[in-house]
């Protein structure tokens, strides 16, 4: 079959079909140079989203709409909003998100400034350290946080050791500042994020501006507020939101804290009614419009890039090598932030060697018995097999639309790209619970899709569910792969006989390989330990993922919190080595996928 | 490039490997020729020792391989509304696809409404819903309810999602006749299996009280605690683990025995006034006058409270390690921790109490679904809980003949011979016998089943969604006597009094217009918080 990517096709033809295409497009399509392929493709595409991610989204919010038979009604919404109760989840959650995003960001800005201005003992390895805590599900983090900071966990008896606490006495760290410890396990969780993207925005400054600013007699901390703050603002966008929404959404932790005072949490609670209780459905509303609405705002005000920014102009920022006492500072202070971020990895580690671990420093006794048990527990295997299947096929799904979607907005003037490219960012700004809410109301009996009862088997809807939230990595990736493959060389061969398709497939995707392996690592690494969508979906046993199997053991009496920490450290290993290899493979252009 | 990855990659593949290699094989039954659906809030350990021993059960009576798949959406309570949304949607769709009749809310409000009979297809729309529902085989694709206390069953067996499994007849020596081997319809005003046969009780559970030596020690309670009014010692402030009762089935009936423990206090205190009351009105003032101070005693407790946990077993769990002093627990929840954190010489400093006049012995049960898609495998499974095969997992020790092979579950079976020798030696707590102890206490279904959903609520407004300003207020207040005026106004229930509780508060529970109920919480909560921070501000203005 010959694949025509002529956009004089479209116009030549004058079949049915063709005429409706042009009737729907003709006077839209920019320059009329799509054919049918691409408009194909964006179909496709546009279908895709239309059906697994508008659809299931406006289906969770109508029902926060209708009464039980079926009116129109704006009680519910009113009545979230009277609430105390709901109101208050909200204003928490909206607490957190900030309280989160503030802490990770004064974690991640003197990180990256220091790593963008200075060389110093150590900086690629603990460069790479620093990324490990995203790679971690923080919910398993938590058992680790709270043996340190139990009251009879290590830090109590460190002080206790040093004298600093009498026998007899407790410090409450988790009871007094439960919030807190929120905020911090979800920034250390996600301050990477920020990292990477404030690294890649301060490269991009062109010093020409900072040298021209202090010429003017701009310098300093005036300089930096004036002139560095807002060409990176967009860096600082990018990463933000992402870590707001998140920690907006997050429900593990505060599961993990006892905090249900919060938006996601009651969401997770009204799931058993689901259908006779409208008020999850409202909830369901309001947090959804309220994450866009922040989204969109923040994006407004604040993600607008620099005006008409000159090219770098081959000047090159300078790093200064720093040696001696200042070096060592250097090195000090981003070992510290890695041993902070990594604390309650490392207590989730000792937790699974430990027999019993109580009003000691260190655990009093080692065993490997609790590996035995977790890896070999009935849940282990399937949900290892059934977490590779979800994240593979998810994955897989990833490529074919982000590389499908990455081509029409890079490489078409396609009508409307421009919303298909917001479209696919569009998921980062979703909770995976409504999504999962959303699919759960759209399977219900008797709709047109109740075949896809998760009930009966989640495979499907697991597997949209992780490909949907995942897909902004790889659409990022592989349109920053496009845009760096230059579009003449794909040119060159469609003008020594080549069709696009085959220019493309032999041409530009091998030049891009990189950035999709990247893109796909990720979305893979994600996946492989989703908490959200896997808590709501997955219903049966045998179907469970790596991430509902963990949380099913830290359940059992006596040695459930040993098992769940050991299954959480080999989910550890599995994600570090996923991300070594994709490190190994892009080097530093892993902070272009964050680039909102 | 591939050359840096391929180690790496190699590995990834050992570590995926290494789970296979441990992996226990026996359990692998998914490409089993029968299916059993059960929907259950019992945990990991339970799960797994049944759906071992019931293969090997099967196998051997029928010769054939059986996969259970296990439904687990949370608590009792959770599964409850969870079976009620599936079985509306299914019926809903039954009715409106199949019989091809409007829906609206009396067919809503009436299909599965236990004070409509539905013995004949005629009269309102929602009589005939009702009709239609009893008899229909509409389902939920899951076979058994296992697990839960016997409220939860009888409000399904009577709502028509439960039907009769013939269990009653398969064991005449268990459920009829004179044999010693009876189990009574009830004991200590409990149920412990229902006479049309949709629900039998197959293990005994009752609530007591989990704690911690050590933290005890530490915050200076020196007598361990042995009563539920011990929980709300001032020094026990951020100390006391408690769980949802919105969330688990056996927490709520805990909460309701505590009331009705204030309630038969009450009743023994005006018997023994010498006063003109009938006994008719001792009762009546006993039930009005002791859901007063029951009511109290949960603010008093929640007050005390650390969280109210979404998972009952982590009360145990937490108190074990040092998280919270004491909580209220299931009695194997606290039996089950208390051994896992043992020492060698067996010393725990993990006590599991129970709570002596304070806690009545309900059932465990287990029930078919109406619509069950495997009956027959169902009934085989009711059947094999209830043979000695089955009672014999629920508290031999493991490893003893029938025993558990895994966990020991510390939970105690129904059937009346194990608490007899020769079975008594093989039992983990051979010292227990449940219907020596049901005698210790009489419930009174009268007294505080109806409101029973109303406590579920109270709890919720009054505890749960006020336990920041209540807490807030129990410090402020710290040592002050409890008949000082803060204390009081913090005590105050007049709002929630019994009379309400059963009308108002019951009918809006009962209705289908969530609004009402979401109103009522709304309304409630603000007046429980501003209650608190009155009593808060008295507190401070006080000192």
């Amino acid at each position: 079959m010959k694949i025509n990517f002529g956009s004089r096709e479209l116009n030549r033809k004058t079949s049915p079909s063709g005429r409706i295409v042009r009737q729907l497009f003709g006077s839209r399509v920019r320059g009329a140079r799509v054919s049918r392929v691409t408009l194909a493709l964006y179909i496709l595409v546009l279908a895709f989203f239309g059906l697994f991610f508008v659809l299931p989204i406006a289906i969770a919010v109508r029902g926060a709409f209708l009464d039980q038979t079926g009116a129109l009604t704006l009680d519910y919404i009113r009545e979230v909003f009277r609430n105390p109760v709901y109101l208050e989840g909200f204003t928490n959650a909206l607490r957190l998100a900030v309280g989160s995003t503030l802490l990770a960001f004064s974690i991640a800005a003197p990180l990256a400034w220091i790593s963008e201005r200075f060389e110093f003992p150590g900086k690629s390895t603990l460069s790479a350290l620093l990324l490990l805590p995203m790679m971690l599900p923080p919910f398993v983090g938590a058992i680790g946080f709270r043996q340190i900071f139990g009251q009879e966990g290590a830090v109590n008896a460190l002080l206790r050791a040093v004298g600093w606490l009498g026998q007899n006495q407790a410090i409450d760290w988790l009871g007094a500042g439960r919030e807190w410890g929120i905020i911090s396990l979800n920034a250390l969780h996600l301050y990477p994020i920020l990292y990477l993207n404030l690294v890649a925005a301060l490269a991009n400054l062109d010093p020409v501006l900072l040298e021209a600013a202090e010429n003017l007699g701009c310098s300093g901390l005036r300089r930096a507020w004036r002139v560095t703050v807002p060409l990176v603002m967009p860096g600082i966008f990018a990463g933000g939101t992402i870590v707001f929404i998140w920690a907006f959404t997050e429900l593990g932790v505060p599961l993990m804290f006892d905090y249900y005072r919060v938006t996601p949490v009651q969401i997770f609670n009204g799931l058993s009614d689901i259908d006779s209780n409208p008020f999850t459905y409202a909830l369901v509303a309001v947090t959804l419009i309220g994450s866009a609405l922040i989204y969109f705002v923040i994006r407004f005000l604040v993600g607008k890039p620099p005006p008409a920014l000159p090219g770098r102009g081959g000047h090159a920022g300078q790093i200064t090598p720093l040696g001696g006492v200042r070096g060592l500072l250097c090195s000090s202070f981003f070992s510290t932030v890695c041993a902070l971020a990594l604390l309650p990895q490392f207590g989730v580690i000792l937790v699974s060697f430990s027999k019993d671990w109580y009003r000691t420093i260190l655990p009093q006794s080692f065993t490997l018995q609790h590996y035995v048990l977790a890896l070999g527990n009935h849940l282990t295997v399937p949900a290892i097999q059934n977490s590779l299947l979800y994240a593979s096929l998810s994955t897989a799904i990833d490529l074919l639309l982000g590389v499908n979607i990455a081509y029409l907005i890079t490489r078409t003037k396609i009508f409307g790209r421009s919303l298909l490219d917001a479209l696919a960012m569009l998921p980062l700004a979703v909770p995976g619970l409504i999504l999962a809410f959303g699919y759960l109301a759209l399977t219900r009996p008797g709709s047109f899709l109740s075949f896809l009862d998760p009930a009966r088997n989640p495979l499907i809807l697991l597997v949209l569910a992780y490909a949907v939230r995942r897909i902004p990595y790889v659409v990022r990736s592989a349109a920053a792969g496009f845009e760096q493959a230059s579009v003449t060389l794909e040119e060159a061969a469609q003008s020594l006989g080549a069709s696009p398709f085959r220019a493309l497939t032999r041409v530009t995707l091998p030049l891009i390989t990189a950035n999709l392996f990247s893109g796909a690592i990720l979305a893979f690494a994600f996946a492989m330990l989703e908490v959200s969508d896997s808590l709501v979906l997955a219903q049966k046993q045998a179907d469970y993922p790596i991430a509902k199997a963990i949380y099913e053991l830290s359940n059992i009496l006596g040695e459930g919190r040993y098992l769940a920490a050991a299954l959480g450290v080999w989910a550890m290993v599995f994600l570090g080595l996923t991300i070594a290899a994709a490190s190994r493979s892009i080097g530093a252009k892993l902070g272009a996928l964050f680039r909102g | 490039m591939m050359r840096r990855v391929i180690p790496i990659l190699f590995c990834l593949c050992v570590v995926v490997a290494v789970p296979f290699l441990f992996r226990q094989p026996e359990i692998d039954n998914n490409s089993a020729e029968d299916e059993l659906v059960i929907i259950s809030p019992h945990n990991e350990a339970i799960r797994l020792e049944f759906t071992r021993a019931f293969a090997d059960y099967y196998r051997r009576s029928t010769g054939r391989a059986v996969h259970l798949d296990w439904r687990l959406p949370g608590g009792t309570t959770e599964i409850v509304r969870y079976l009620n949304s599936e079985f509306e949607a299914a019926f809903r769709n039954y009715w409106t696809q199949q019989m091809r009749l409007p829906w609206d809310r009396e067919v809503l409000n009436s299909f599965a409404n236990p004070s409509l009979h539905g013995d004949v297809d005629r009269g309102s729309q929602g009589e005939r819903a009702r009709y239609a529902f009893l008899n229909s085989n509409v389902g939920c694709g899951i076979d058994l309810l296992f697990g839960g206390g016997s409220f939860d069953f009888v409000n399904l067996a009577n709502r028509g999602l439960l039907v009769d499994s013939g269990v009653l007849a398969r064991f005449p020596e268990l459920f009829s006749g004179p044999g010693d081997l009876l189990i009574p319809r009830s004991l200590g005003g409990e149920q412990y299996w229902d006479a049309r046969g949709r629900w039998v009780g197959v293990c005994l559970a009752e609530f007591g009280i989990c704690y911690n030596t050590e933290v005890l020690a530490r915050l200076g309670v020196l007598a361990p605690p042995t009563q539920w009014v011990d929980l709300a010692n001032e020094r026990l402030f951020n100390a006391i683990a408690l769980a949802d009762p919105t969330k688990s089935g056996s927490v709520a009936k805990a909460f309701e025995l505590m009331i009705q423990q204030q309630m038969n206090l009450r009743l023994a205190e005006l018997a023994a006034r010498e006063g003109v009351l009938s006994r008719e009105q001792q009762e009546k003032q006993a039930v009005t006058q002791g859901w007063e101070r029951g009511l109290q005693l949960l603010i008093r407790l929640a007050a005390n409270s650390r969280y109210f946990s979404d998972a009952a077993p982590k009360v145990p769990m937490d108190v074990a390690y040092g998280e919270a002093a004491a909580g209220m627990c299931i009695d194997f929840y606290g039996r089950f921790e208390s051994e896992a954190v043992a020492d060698k010489n067996g010393q725990s400093r993990l006590k599991y109490t129970s709570v002596v006049g304070g806690t009545s012995i309900g059932a465990d049960s287990i029930a078919l679904l109406r619509g069950a898609p495997h009956p027959q495998v169902a009934k085989a499974f009711i059947d094999f809980v209830l043979k000695l095969e089955g009672q014999k997992l629920w508290d031999f020790r493991v490893g003893t003949p029938g025993g558990p092979e895994r966990y020991g579950l510390r939970r105690l079976p129904i059937r009346r011979e194990f608490y007899r020798e020769p079975l008594r030696a093989y039992m983990a707590d051979p010292e227990a016998d449940p219907y020596r102890d049901a005698q210790a206490f009489e419930y009174h279904e009268a007294w505080t089943a109806p409101v029973f959903a109303a406590i579920r609520f109270l709890v919720r407004v009054m505890c749960i969604d006020s336990r920041e300003e209540l807490v807030s207020a129990r410090k402020a207040i710290g040592s002050d006597p409890v008949d000082s005026p803060a204390f009081q106004k913090l005590l105050d229930v007049s709002r929630v009094r019994y009379d309400i509780a059963m009308q108002q508060i019951r009918d809006t529970l009962r209705s289908a217009d969530r609004v009402k109920e979401v109103r009522l919480a709304e309304e409630l909560t603000t007046y429980f918080r501003d209650q608190y921070r009155e009593a808060e501000k008295m507190a401070r203005a006080s000192k």
